[in-house]
């Protein structure tokens, strides 16, 4: 997105915000404080964000990938799901002398490949029966939540809806081991992975072959064809790589925050990893920096959403990420040269 | 066997009225289309339209909660249409976008107006009676509809213009007839559609529940997609979602000692396997 249009949109949201805020009975710039001081007044109100942004920067990258391909990961919040439940169930399972080097990479591993099995599902879904990604995604995110109820309760501690702990050497340092300043805040290592990730991702989309192939795909099918590959089996990647990093979002959470998995913790990420993905739109350092800084914006948006929220409903967080969402759409929109068929990101 | 009777009669009144917002948000969906626009935020609508029935009629009776949720329905679409036909902007994101806001701004006015984060008070149901709860009246407005949208498309210039712009579009340019602005009538028709859906899902729970759609509009649009985009098509699909949701209801979990999850996620295993094993008819973007 452009500067110009950036700042249009943001215009746009803070209109929306200050009649939202006006509309409680609350003065905007008491409400702006509020949200100031919540996400920047503070060593614990910073590393909440931060917090917030780790999941936010993975599921960005989760649509992103398969984006490149023209495909919609519209499951992502499936697949945080199913990625931190694998990752809490091995966490707990394994046994308490494992060392921390081991446990940490096996239990990221298993939340990885959840979401990587439901990415795959989705794309076999589309390749052999034809069922559009975005049905069969939201679709497959029903069918998800309703089996999680079902297979949660097996496994949920008694009189509660988590999981047994994770065993010690599979959790992640917080940040205030790295600062003092974080005290009491959420935020921990697994922001390390996503920052890492945040890099190497999008520089692996604009530097390898199969990188270039996925662009292809987006754009020209036939070129894919010409290159003597073959496009479901490049669908079947794109989906299911954007799938393990919808899974890895679940990470922060599991092995770094309650250390189990827990019923209702994604929250709905899994959406606005798409609005961070639009936003955050470019080519390799571009689209690392595009996605940090739309993941950033929208983690101020809900910490801000939370901090304010005594006066306004934290809701108010929702609706200003989707008016920003629609107002990146129309920016994006705005820039395009008029394309006859399909997205070309 | 009067036993029998009676439990079949129960089953299919439950179908209708679980098939009910399927059906408008299905129908609603089907304008939006044919138009050629795809329409992701049908869950969106259905919330808005059950939130406006609950404001409307706890201020002031059932009509003005029909109305308000008509209102609410044509306002939503048109900033939808603007967004997505003028602004040109991904009708899937944007799509996306309007569930997002539709979950947020009630769920904000939810606690701005009631002061609850789940539920507002009750509403009057509409009218009661042996045949009203079996039969519900917006089941029959939605089987008009249905006739209504399919004389529409058919016989009249409007609906082979929306038509048009669905399917080719060029010819419709050729015409010098505009095409945003065909696709921009056809959201406006497809909004108080939704909206009705909404106003059932509001009546039959008698409040208003934060994301009480409960994905009914994703359901909607692979209903949508099952009627291969025919209105009759829509309705019997959605009656047989509808059967399929019923199906809870039955003894047959009982006997099959079938958990209550599982037979919550019947009705959308169902419409997967509907959607893998129908012929495709040509390639469809959705």
């Amino acid at each position: 997105m452009s500067g110009r249009s950036l700042t249009l949109v943001l215009l746009v949201v803070t209109a929306v915000a200050s009649s939202l805020v006006l509309s409680v009975g609350v003065a905007p710039l008491t409400a702006y404080a509020t949200f100031f001081t919540g996400t920047s007044g503070s060593g614990y109100a910073i590393g909440q964000v931060f917090f917030r942004l780790t999941p936010l920067v993975l599921c960005g990258l989760a649509v992103s990938v398969p984006l490149r391909a023209g495909l919609f990961n519209i499951a992502a919040e499936s697949q945080i799901i199913v990625g931190a439940f694998a990752c809490a169930l091995c966490g707990a399972a394994l046994p308490q002398s494992t060392p921390a080097v081991l446990a940490i990479p096996v239990c990221v591993a298993a939340a990885a490949a959840g979401g990587a099995a439901v990415g795959f599902a989705l794309a076999v879904l589309r390749t052999r029966f034809g069922i559009h990604e975005v049905i069969g995604g939201l679709l497959g995110n029903l069918v998800i939540r309703a089996v999680m109820v079902g297979v949660g309760a097996h496994f949920y501690l008694r009189e509660s809806v988590h999981t047994a702990p994770v065993i010690e050497a599979a959790r992640l340092p917080r940040g205030v081991v790295v600062w003092q300043g974080f005290a009491g805040s959420a935020v921990n290592a697994a922001l390390l992975l996503a920052l890492l990730l945040l890099v190497l991702v999008p520089a692996w989309e604009h530097y390898s072959r199969r990188g270039f192939l996925l662009r292809a795909l987006g754009e020209n099918p036939d070129v894919v064809r010409a290159a003597g590959e073959s496009v479901p089996r490049l669908e079947w990647f794109a989906m299911t790589a954007g799938g393990a990093l919808g899974g890895l979002a679940s990470v922060s959470f599991v092995l770094g925050y309650k250390y189990f998995y827990e019923e209702g913790f994604s929250g709905g990420v899994g959406f606005l990893g798409l609005a961070v993905a639009m936003i955050g739109r470019g080519r390799a350092v571009g689209r690392t920096v595009g996605i940090y800084g739309a993941a950033l914006l929208l983690a101020l948006l809900q910490q801000g959403g939370f901090a304010m929220n005594a006066i306004v409903p934290k809701e108010i967080s929702d609706v200003l990420s989707a008016v920003l969402l629609a107002g990146a759409a129309v920016a994006i929109a705005a820039t395009q040269k008029k394309s006859p068929r399909g997205p070309a990101w | 066997m009067i036993a029998v009777l009676m439990g079949l009669l129960a089953y299919s009144a439950a179908s209708l009225l679980i098939a009910v917002p399927y059906l408008f948000g299905a129908l609603a969906g089907l304008w939006s289309e044919r138009a050629g626009v795809v329409h992701i935020g049908l869950e969106g609508m259905l919330l808005i339209g059950a939130f406006a029935a609950t404001l409307g009629a706890a201020a002031g009776g059932t009509k003005l909660g029909i109305v308000s949720a008509l209102v609410a329905g044509v306002v939503m679409s048109m900033i939808f249409a603007a967004i997505v036909v003028y602004g040109r902007a991904d009708p899937i994101v944007v799509g996306v976008a309007l569930n997002l806001f539709a979950d947020g701004a009630t769920r904000f006015f939810l606690r701005a107006i009631y002061d609850s984060s789940s539920n507002s008070p009750r509403i009057d149901r509409w009218a009661s009676g042996p045949l009203v709860d079996h039969v519900h009246p917006l089941f029959l407005v939605g089987v008009l509809l249905v006739g209504a949208t399919h004389w529409v498309l058919q016989n009249t210039a409007f609906g082979l213009r929306v038509r048009a712009a669905g399917e080719a579009p060029a010819a419709l340019r050729a015409a010098a007839v505009s095409v945003p602005r065909t696709q921009f009538l056809a959201l406006l028709c497809a909004g108080p559609i939704a909206a009705l859906g909404g106003v059932f899902l509001a009546w039959n729970s008698r409040a208003f529940g934060a994301s009480m759609t409960n994905g009914r509009g994703f359901l909607a649009l692979a209903v949508l997609v099952i009627g291969r985009r025919r209105p009759l098509g829509v309705l019997l699909a959605a009656i047989g979602l509808g059967m399929a949701g019923a199906l809870e209801l039955t003894p047959l979990a009982r006997v099959f000692a079938i958990p209550p999850w599982a037979m919550q996620a019947v009705p959308y295993v169902a419409t997967l396997l509907v959607l893998a094993l129908r012929r495709r008819p040509q390639a469809q973007p959705i």
